[in-house]
């Protein structure tokens, strides 16, 4: 269970790393995103995207200095019920041809159901940290930290690869549809 | 001591293994997108046969326009114009017609939100739905206006075309009567 806990642990602090750092580096677009799901006054859009990237940022040092504890278990709520919330009600408007606006490897070029599945499924996942943060990464040797740091890396850059690959596969599906070429099976 | 050194360095080389296969999908990804500004080549467009975009807004008239039911009641034709293209002018003359003769929803969409549209108001009779969206024009892909697009019950779309006359606009709709007079019930 120490191992899972500090895996699935590092996966979260990795995934809110990634997409607190893609908000900043792509800012202009973020904040576009915001706008796109009107919900929010447009004054309100960047002292509220702040908030969230410096929040994301939070949970991240906190579960990695800290453990999973009360407040970075209620600021990870607060955020992902917000950000599930503003999805629900944009695909109730049917405005669901934007992007989502989650960032880096979470981001989706369109709403849709599995976006509120995907949240749930974090919950879920950082529940169990929370219930067992008694483990924590300093309990390890050196070796057994570095295997799960590891482990956390490749089970996301698999993650990263299979969405990669799923939307070049599209595009090229798309360019043998324009060239009217088959592929031979 | 030297398995677990073992197995780190085994994992450190899958971690850097799948960075580079990421890295090179990324690529690939980047690469195939880059076709898309070869003359005469569009891949952001919608093809016959695939769901059209849903959206949500109000009419010039204030009604309120929800896609997905309007299109699952009957067919329904969607004509993309602008302000300023010549041809469409010529076309406002003859589509209240359009609309009466054949049992479908007609909307009317202007790319243009800004300059003064009483030439078009004046035209149009209530069975048309005249609506100002650039953003809808875009969400269709469409770059060349007159632009039709014909969908069916299922939200499925069966033609598209550029509407160079009326006549253009009456065959495609003909055609498609045609079409489905013919088949089995």
């Amino acid at each position: 269970m120490i191992y899972l806990t500090n895996i699935l642990s590092i996966i979260i602090v990795m995934i809110f790393l990634l997409t607190a750092t893609d908000k900043i580096i792509h800012w202009n677009t973020h904040i576009d995103t915001i706008k796109n799901y009107r919900i929010v006054k447009d004054s309100l859009i960047k002292p509220l995207t702040v908030l969230m990237i410096v929040a994301e940022y939070f949970i991240c040092i906190s579960l990695l200095l800290m453990r999973a504890n009360y407040y970075n278990l209620l600021v990870f709520l607060l955020l992902i019920i917000v950000y599930t919330v503003a999805i629900v009600i944009n695909l109730f408007r049917g405005n669901v041809n934007i992007s989502c606006g989650c960032g880096s490897i979470l981001e989706s070029s369109n709403l849709n159901f599995w976006l509120v599945i995907r949240n749930a499924f974090l919950i879920l996942v950082y529940l169990l940290v929370f219930i067992n943060s008694e483990y924590t990464i300093t309990q390890l040797t050196f070796y057994e930290a570095s295997f799960t740091v590891f482990v956390s890396i490749c089970l996301i850059m698999i993650w990263a690869i299979i969405k990669e690959f799923i939307a070049g596969k599209k595009v090229l599906d798309k360019i043998l549809r324009v060239f009217h070429l088959g592929v031979s099976k | 001591m030297w398995n677990d050194f073992v197995l780190v360095i085994v994992l450190l080389l899958l971690t850097a293994e799948l960075g580079i296969l990421y890295f090179f999908l990324k690529y690939n990804s980047n690469f195939l997108k880059q076709i898309q500004s070869i003359k005469g080549i569009q891949l952001d467009s919608l093809d016959i046969g695939e769901k059209a975009p849903s959206f949500r807004t109000f009419s010039e008239t204030g009604e309120k326009v929800i896609s997905k039911e309007m299109f699952s009641k009957k067919r329904t034709l969607i004509l993309f114009i602008n302000t300023n293209c010549p041809t469409c002018k010529s076309l406002l003359a003859d589509i209240n017609s359009i609309s009466s003769d054949y049992d479908i929803n007609f909307l009317l969409i202007n790319s243009d939100n800004v300059s003064n549209d009483d030439h078009i108001t004046k035209q149009l009779d209530d069975s048309i739905i005249y609506i100002r969206s650039n953003q809808i024009t875009s969400l269709y892909f469409i770059r060349n206006v007159p632009h039709g697009v014909l969908i069916d019950e299922s939200s499925t779309i069966i033609l598209s075309n550029y509407i160079k006359n009326i006549n253009v606009l009456n065959n495609m709709l003909l055609n498609e009567k045609n079409v489905r007079s013919s088949m089995p019930v």
